[in-house]
């Protein structure tokens, strides 16, 4: 296959390589990550995204793609709203998976003699763990009004202050959201689920901003050296899973209606402006709602333990992304307006200042990009830029990216090693099961620092503080 | 008739062999319940009354993820372990499933992975004469 540099981060794939390509693709990677990314089936992938119907541009991978279903991990693709499809595929089975920063008014020093008592009192608040329920059993009918009214709900219920709404993409609430689109079997899937954290490379941290890159907006972002923050990592558990699985098997056997043919059957799609589409994008919506509803809750709970504990209410949502979502936006291509859905799957949107989908509070710095790093590792905040705009669709990274299997990381270290190597560095653990800590050690990632140079040099976002973690759960 | 697992780098895949497409998919139910709990189910002396499900699909590629999919469900919304399963009948879209449902209590048996959803991701389905294959991936 034929991938021609263009500069030192940034790479095409000729859409000569394959006759059912349709654009080109670009991964933005140095040499390093790029060969990581050769590893596996990503530019396969990114290739075979190339195919879908509508799709305008480019196909893109960012610097921590890996290999997932139909669409890589890491992978962007804006299609035409008249000509385009939608496909589950491009948003993955964890719908409105994302990240959420809060900021504390607390410094390390307030915490510093404190910290195991604050992750033991965060593990035992935030229910996390594989299959585990939460606290919260909600009816149908609350369901139906989880998903629909989406931080609307939580703040009907005290769960959310009104303030928070405007620090959430989307203001927490995507307004096309429709229950009735969201099976029983979903809603069954995920009824229990709100408020946990799940498992997998989920997790919560209390972190510390060690390093600020840009002193002007981290100051509007309301982040300074040894402040102490807590980031959110998580989705729509259940519910959104069920939600893709369902609707993959109803695009599967649609397909040939409209006689769409895709070379990976996890790419099945349908035209955005058909039925199945927009069924889908109403259920996906709800999905998203439910997630968002789902890092409130957790944040509720991490606000309950800062007030018990340390007597402050000063706990703020610096900005919540989704990094698993599709959505209709505003895009310029080739000096043309248009309006796209943009599928993101393991990619962030990176607005720039000015852009009218941001809260006031960001319009004049642009919007803050969260980048969660492996369990112990580096964290990043960055800002979105008009060179997201012009390049890739207002989109850029997410995290780190997988490189070891969990099998392999298992056989590297017993959990008591990690957990030794955690506290070596000053980080604390508590986690539901030894094999999520195994599973999740550093080392079985890319070096997330390397990504986000990469999206930083390209200019796709730009760094504004980098978080150290000193308490981590799991599930 | 056996199982194993196949590295991946961020899930995980299992291949299946088996004498007939049959005990194929019963294999392929028993390797889902030992990723999830960490145990095997095969050899598990139970009683009780057995229960149906019928499941209907395109092609017997989707008709293996759907299966794979509702016993997922099964496991993961309504706390039941699908045992001993058996399949009564098979088509190339149709499927009969007997099983005994083990209602499970998430404090006494946790599960030891999460499971988002079987997928179609390098899912390979061979039938032979003596000799039935199946390969196929998870997201987790």
């Amino acid at each position: 296959m034929i991938i021609e540099k263009i500069n030192d981060y940034k790479y095409r794939i000729p859409k000569s390589n394959f006759p059912f390509m349709r654009v080109d693709g670009i991964i933005y990677a140095d040499e390093n990550l790029l060969e990581a990314i050769k590893n596996d089936k990503t530019i396969e992938q990114i290739t075979n995204t190339a195919s879908l119907p509508g799709i305008i541009g480019y196909s893109l991978g960012m610097p921590d793609a890996h290999q997932g279903y139909g669409f890589a991990i890491g992978g962007v693709a804006a299609v035409d709203l008249k000509e385009g499809v939608v496909s589950p595929g491009g948003i993955g089975y964890d719908i409105n998976c994302g990240v959420r920063l809060l900021a504390t008014d607390l410094e390390f020093d307030d915490v510093k003699n404190k910290i195991e008592e604050l992750v033991k009192q965060l593990f035992h608040e935030i229910p996390s763990g594989t299959g585990r329920g939460g606290d919260l059993k909600l009816s149908y009918a609350e369901l139906d009004e989880v998903m629909k009214l989406g931080i609307d709900w939580a703040i009907q219920n005290k769960y959310a202050l009104p303030v928070d709404k405007e620090f959430i993409e989307e203001y927490g609430r995507l307004p096309n959201a429709n229950p009735d689109m969201v099976s029983n079997k979903a809603k069954e899937r995920g009824r229990d689920q709100l408020g946990t954290l799940g498992s997998g490379n989920h997790f919560a941290e209390v972190q510390i901003v060690q390093e600020i890159f840009d002193e002007e907006v981290a100051k509007q972002f309301g982040l300074h050296k040894n402040q102490i923050v807590v980031l959110i990592h998580t989705g729509s558990r259940g519910l959104g899973h069920q939600v893709c699985t369902d609707y993959l098997r109803e695009m599967d056997s649609a397909m040939k209606n409209y006689n769409i043919k895709v070379p990976d059957r996890e790419l099945a799609c349908v035209p955005i402006d058909s039925k199945e589409g927009k069924r889908y994008l109403q259920a996906m919506a709800s999905a998203a709602n439910f997630a968002f509803n789902n890092r409130q809750l957790i944040t509720y709970n991490v606000r309950n333990v800062f007030k018990r504990l340390f007597k402050t209410d000063k706990v703020r949502i610096v900005y919540d992304v989704c990094h698993n979502i599709a959505k209709i936006e505003d895009h310029t291509f080739n000096g043309k307006k248009l309006k796209v859905l943009v599928h993101r799957k393991g990619a962030t949107r990176a607005f720039p200042k000015g852009h009218p989908d941001l809260p006031e509070a960001y319009r004049n710095i642009g919007q803050p990009v969260i980048i969660p790093g492996s369990m112990g590792t580096y964290s990043y905040v960055l800002v979105g830029t008009e060179k997201a705009m012009e390049e890739t669709f207002g989109s850029t990274c997410h995290g780190a990216g997988r490189t070891l299997s969990r099998h392999r990381a298992k056989k590297m270290m017993t959990a008591d090693e990690a957990v030794k190597k955690l506290r070596e560095k000053g980080i604390f653990i508590q986690a539901t099961t030894r094999s999520g800590i195994t599973e999740e050690i550093p080392e079985a990632y890319k070096n997330v620092s390397e990504v986000v140079e990469v999206v930083h040099q390209a200019g796709i976002s730009t760094k504004v503080a980098k978080l150290k973690p000193i308490g981590v759960i799991k599930g | 008739m056996a199982y194993k697992f196949l590295d991946h780098t961020a899930d995980i895949g299992i291949a299946i062999e088996a004498n007939n497409l049959k005990n194929a998919f019963v294999e392929a139910i028993y390797a889902l319940l030992e990723l999830i709990f960490n145990k095997s189910f095969k050899e598990l002396n139970i009683k009780g009354e057995y229960q149906t499900i019928e499941i209907m699909s395109n092609d017997i590629e989707s008709l293996f993820v759907d299966t794979m999919n509702d016993m997922l469900f099964l496991i993961d919304s309504r706390k039941i372990i699908p045992l001993k399963p058996e399949i009564i009948e098979l088509s190339n879209n149709s499927v009969k499933i007997n099983y005994i449902p083990f209602e499970f209590d998430y404090d006494k048996l946790p599960m030891h992975l999460y499971v988002k959803a079987v997928t179609y991701h390098q899912l390979e389905i061979i039938v032979g004469e003596s000799k039935s294959q199946i390969k196929f991936y998870v997201d987790i």
